[in-house]
């Protein structure tokens, strides 16, 4: 299964509290994900949470924007990626 | 035989030779001819089963082709197929004459299921029709099988089987044969948009079916000569392919009707007649779906899929695009699909397209019909323009295409091909439509954007938009259309343009929504502005008090708020700003 790196804007700021509101909202983007064969492995932030990149695996890119479009999330690009780790080359 | 079967089989209680996997394997065969004996008068699949097991062949010979024939009846296209390769299995001492009627209709029922045996029992059946010495019947079916050979996309091979169709029947007194060798002549021609040779061929095909029939070939005849006058004469083209459905209906010919409906939608979705080819279009889906035609429910998926990604709707089309993807898809299943799907990428910018692409450009060649070679060349000229490659790479893609496009006088694919020729040399558009393009490729910039969007194609219209030559107020009006598609690497560019005229470009918003909510999300937060609590909320839009729950965190999270009341007071202040003109 490929993986791609997703960028988000969220104009306003994105913001998922560490609480059990946050729980659910995570709990919610998993379960339409999953409809479309689509991980969410993890996700990075800028500081000011109005970007984000977010790690899926995912069937293709069509895939990520039906479960996108489902969730509510804005999709601004979509990179198919390989991972390059330092350690693999110890 | 003698295959011991652990299920519970009631005509085994019937024969009075009682259950049990003991009592089974010392009855083997004699159990199953006493089954069938106790179930005379019942379903002809059961006895074929039952006679098979027995290893009685006369018996499988006469119930699997009686169950077949009623499986087409009901339009079960794969039980009809399964019963029919069933009496194969104990054909090989039949007379061959016998033996090919018997190939010819495994054949039929094969081909709408999309079957790879088809070809080789076509063949075999050939070699029973020479060995028979029956001409006639040699001749008609060389000719059906051109049909098969451009299904799998052998294109060489189909337009020399009907060759050889017509020149055997030519030697022969007129009749079926003939009749035949015009029908699928006139439906290659067709395919090969040779429209003239077709309407001609067709026309004399019907005369023929007329006189000699055989009347299941009438719908094709006609299917050949409508789909044929779509570029000269589209009313024409509507109502023979109407009368194309008629036939098949009368003829009971549900594979029949599937291709006329089929032919009716992507021949008016060639020249972008959206709202006919649309509902054709759903229609042979739904027949399709309904009778088990995986052929024509396939393709006319992928069609509906091009034409809802042109008229800019790209979550449907991916649905659709979904939906055409099936193990048997015809090539030309493929070849739509594969462009589709790698349009959609180079225009999202999405990765994937370039691999899409190649794929549905190397099966298109391969056939070397403009129908399908000139959608990929198009598609290739798109991609490598949106990522910046030379012209004179690009035209080397379209070149040679549109050349055969000029040559068959395909306003449509001499407009959009010429376009893409025009832009590698440097010039304006238009000055690629010198040999008659279609309307909206002939027209200025600002009136063809106002003929695109009459034609409901946004991406079309907001290209012709950023090109206009009132700069300032199209290109935003471009970069808002090009927006709402989500077609990010040509909103990048017209964006990159405005900020080189030194004018900023309105705020982003990938989303209809301000901040990305969705519909619900908006009632939602809609209804909490209005102080309304969560309880108020599930009743007033009737779903679950958790439900509710859920949105509320998701508009918080999205609007950066910690509370209801702060996400109230963003809203509220929305509605001083918009983003762009709408």
């Amino acid at each position: 299964m490929p993986r791609y790196i997703v960028q988000r804007t969220f104009d306003a700021g994105l913001e998922i509290p560490v609480s059990d509101e946050g729980a659910k909202t995570c709990q919610a983007v998993v379960g339409g994900n999953a409809g479309y064969g689509v991980t969410w492995v993890h996700s990075y932030v800028s500081l000011d949470k109005t970007a984000t990149f977010c790690v899926y695996d995912a069937p293709s890119p069509e895939a990520i924007r039906q479960a996108a479009g489902v969730n509510g999330l804005p999709v601004d690009q979509i990179t198919e990626v390989s991972v390059l780790d330092p350690y693999f080359y110890h | 035989m003698g295959r011991v079967r652990f299920d519970a089989d009631p005509a085994a209680a019937r024969s009075g030779l009682g259950h049990g996997p003991g009592v089974r394997r010392r009855a083997g065969r004699r159990h199953h001819r006493g089954c069938a004996q106790a179930l005379v008068g019942a379903d002809p699949a059961q006895l074929a089963y039952h006679a098979e097991e027995a290893g009685d062949r006369n018996a499988v010979l006469r119930y699997a082709r009686e169950a077949a024939r009623r499986a087409t009846a009901i339009g079960a296209s794969r039980q009809a197929a399964d019963q029919y390769a069933r009496a194969l299995r104990f054909a090989a001492a039949l007379p061959p004459a016998d033996r090919a009627e018997l190939l010819e209709v495994y054949a039929e029922a094969g081909d709408v299921i999309g079957d790879p045996a088809v070809l080789t029992a076509s063949a075999t059946a050939l070699e029973c029709w020479r060995a028979a010495g029956d001409q006639a019947r040699e001749a008609a079916l060389l000719a059906r099988r051109a049909h098969y050979l451009w299904s799998a996309g052998e294109a060489t091979a189909a337009r020399q089987a009907v060759a050889d169709a017509m020149e055997l029947a030519s030697r022969l007194p007129p009749g079926p044969a003939l009749a035949a060798a015009y029908t699928w002549s006139a439906y290659l021609l067709m395919l090969a948009r040779e429209s003239g040779r077709a309407v001609e061929a067709g026309e004399r095909a019907v005369e023929l079916i007329s006189v000699y029939g055989p009347p299941q070939l009438l719908t094709r005849a006609l299917n050949a000569v409508g789909t044929a006058h779509w570029l000269t004469d589209p009313a024409l083209a509507e109502e023979t392919l109407g009368r194309a459905v008629e036939a098949a209906r009368a003829a009971g010919d549900d594979a029949g009707v599937g291709w006329a409906l089929l032919n009716l939608g992507s021949g008016a979705g060639e020249i972008r007649a959206y709202p006919v080819a649309e509902r054709a279009l759903r229609d042979a889906i739904e027949w399709g779906a309904d009778r088990e035609l995986e052929r024509v429910r396939s393709y006319a998926a992928a069609w509906l899929a091009r034409c809802r990604f042109e008229r800019g709707d790209w979550p449907e089309a991916t649905r659709l695009l979904h939906a055409a993807e099936t193990s048997h898809a015809s090539v030309a299943t493929g070849i739509v699909r594969l462009t589709v799907l790698g349009r959609l990428r180079a225009r999202r910018g999405d990765p994937g397209a370039g691999e899409a692409l190649t794929e549905a450009w190397e099966l298109a060649e391969r056939t070397g019909d403009l129908q399908r070679r000139w959608p990929a060349a198009a598609a290739r000229a798109e991609l490598a323009w949106l990522s910046g490659r030379p012209s004179a790479e690009i035209r080397t893609l379209v070149k040679p295409v549109y050349e055969q496009a000029v040559r068959l006088g395909h306003p449509w694919a001499v407009g959009e091909l010429g376009e893409w020729l025009a832009l590698a040399d440097g010039l304006t558009a238009e000055a690629g439509q010198g040999k008659r393009g279609a309307e909206p490729y002939r027209l200025p910039p600002a009136e063809a954007a106002r003929a695109w969007e009459r034609l409901g194609c946004p991406y079309e219209q907001a290209t012709a938009l950023a090109r206009a030559a009132e700069p300032t107020e199209s290109l935003v009006q471009a970069l808002a259309l090009f927006e709402q598609l989500g077609a990010r690497p040509a909103a990048d560019r017209v964006a990159a343009r405005l900020r080189a005229l030194g004018v900023r470009p309105p705020r982003r918003s990938t989303l209809a929504h301000p901040s990305g909510l969705t519909a619900r999300e908006a009632e939602v937060l809609a209804l909490i502005q209005a102080d309304c609590s969560n309880a108020e909320i599930a009743g007033r839009l009737s779903i679950s008090a958790k439900t509710v729950d859920h949105h509320v965190s998701a508009i918080l999270a999205k609007l950066g708020a910690r509370s209801r009341g702060e996400a109230a007071e963003l809203a509220a202040g929305w509605h001083g700003e918009q983003a762009g003109p709408r």
